[in-house]
């Protein structure tokens, strides 16, 4: 039930994310993509592994959906969020309206995994989620910023 | 408990790690500019990611093919040693376009690369950078041929959208 539920959202997520108009060079895109992989993979190896503030389900359907919530749903859901930012961020309540869906999309995600026994908390709390996805987001947009100018000096982006 | 171990011991894999690091960048800043460095970033990034993902999926919990390093745990040396596959992409994609490999060649050229990097694994197994617990180094060939030619899709993908410079 995980794996069909995570390849659901996951789905619906890049058929999502694919069909909506793009803010952000495809350069930026792939960066913060492979970014934002990277590092929450490594989060949540530190958290699961290093750390064992989450307990994992040994059984192989929960892995395999718990690998596609940290390479692609997340990652993903972050992604198209720094993209519609980029239009967002000019009205105060478009930019509020993304963060709270942000979040929903985040905690949905995280919510259904807990759910169904993929990963339970150990010494953590939806609160420590939310911080760490804020994190993520700010640190990815301001990765962005800087990997922006850097396209503009090479004449890549007008 | 450290959520990214440093290593007790500086021991052989640190040091083999460390210098690979050194000498592979080097290497590539001394190589004439063939590509913007936006793109250089974006083909390490890209290196690393695919790493990731197969050490995330074949190294982690309960399948557990392989460690890297010295423990089972995610180490700083673990996430420093996705840095290496940069340099090594990057260099494959600076022969490829420079000798504006084509056809045939292309095949003789993946099949001979990916050689070379199940060799370097192999060198790096020695080093106890990997530590094969269910992993052989002959699975690893047809894993750099796919991912070789991966990396040829990317870096064509990245050309497409350079702008032509009249």
């Amino acid at each position: 039930m995980s794996i069909t539920m995570m390849i659901t959202i996951i789905m619906f997520m890049l058929i999502a994310y694919f069909s909506t108009k793009k803010y952000l060079h495809i350069f930026e895109q792939c960066f913060l993509f492979f970014l934002l992989l990277v590092c929450y993979t490594s989060f949540l190896s530190i958290i699961t592994v290093n750390l064992e503030l989450w307990k994992l389900s040994e059984k192989s359907q929960h892995l395999i959906a718990f690998r596609l919530y940290g390479m692609l749903f997340v990652p993903i859901t972050l992604l198209w969020a720094i993209d519609l930012w980029q239009t967002a961020k000019r009205s105060f309540y478009s930019s509020a309206v993304l963060i709270i869906c942000l979040i929903a999309t985040l905690f949905l995600g995280d919510f259904l995994l807990r759910n169904d026994e993929v990963y339970q908390y150990r010494q953590w709390n939806q609160w420590m989620s939310l911080i760490v996805w804020v994190i993520t987001f700010l640190g990815a947009l301001f990765a962005q910023k800087l990997f922006r100018i850097l396209l503009r000096k090479e004449g890549i982006l007008s | 408990m450290n959520p990214l171990p440093f290593p007790v011991d500086f021991n052989i894999n640190e040091w083999f790690v460390i210098l690979s690091l050194g000498i592979s960048y080097i290497g590539i800043f001394l190589l004439p500019n063939r590509l913007p460095a936006s793109i250089l970033i974006l083909i390490i990034l890209f290196s690393a990611t695919i790493a990731r993902i197969f050490d995330h999926s074949l190294a982690g919990p309960n399948l557990n093919l392989y460690n890297l390093m010295d423990s089972g745990k995610y180490e700083l040396f673990d996430f420093l040693s996705y840095l290496l596959y940069g340099p090594f992409a990057y260099v494959f994609l600076y022969i490829y376009q420079k000798y504006s490999i084509k056809g045939l060649y292309l095949l003789l050229y993946i099949a001979a690369s990916s050689v070379l990097a199940v060799t370097y694994e192999w060198i790096t197994v020695l080093f106890n950078v990997f530590t094969f617990e269910k992993w052989r180094s002959i699975y690893s060939y047809p894993v750099y041929l796919f991912v070789q030619s991966l990396t040829i899709v990317f870096y064509h993908l990245l050309q497409k959208h350079l702008p032509v410079k009249s």
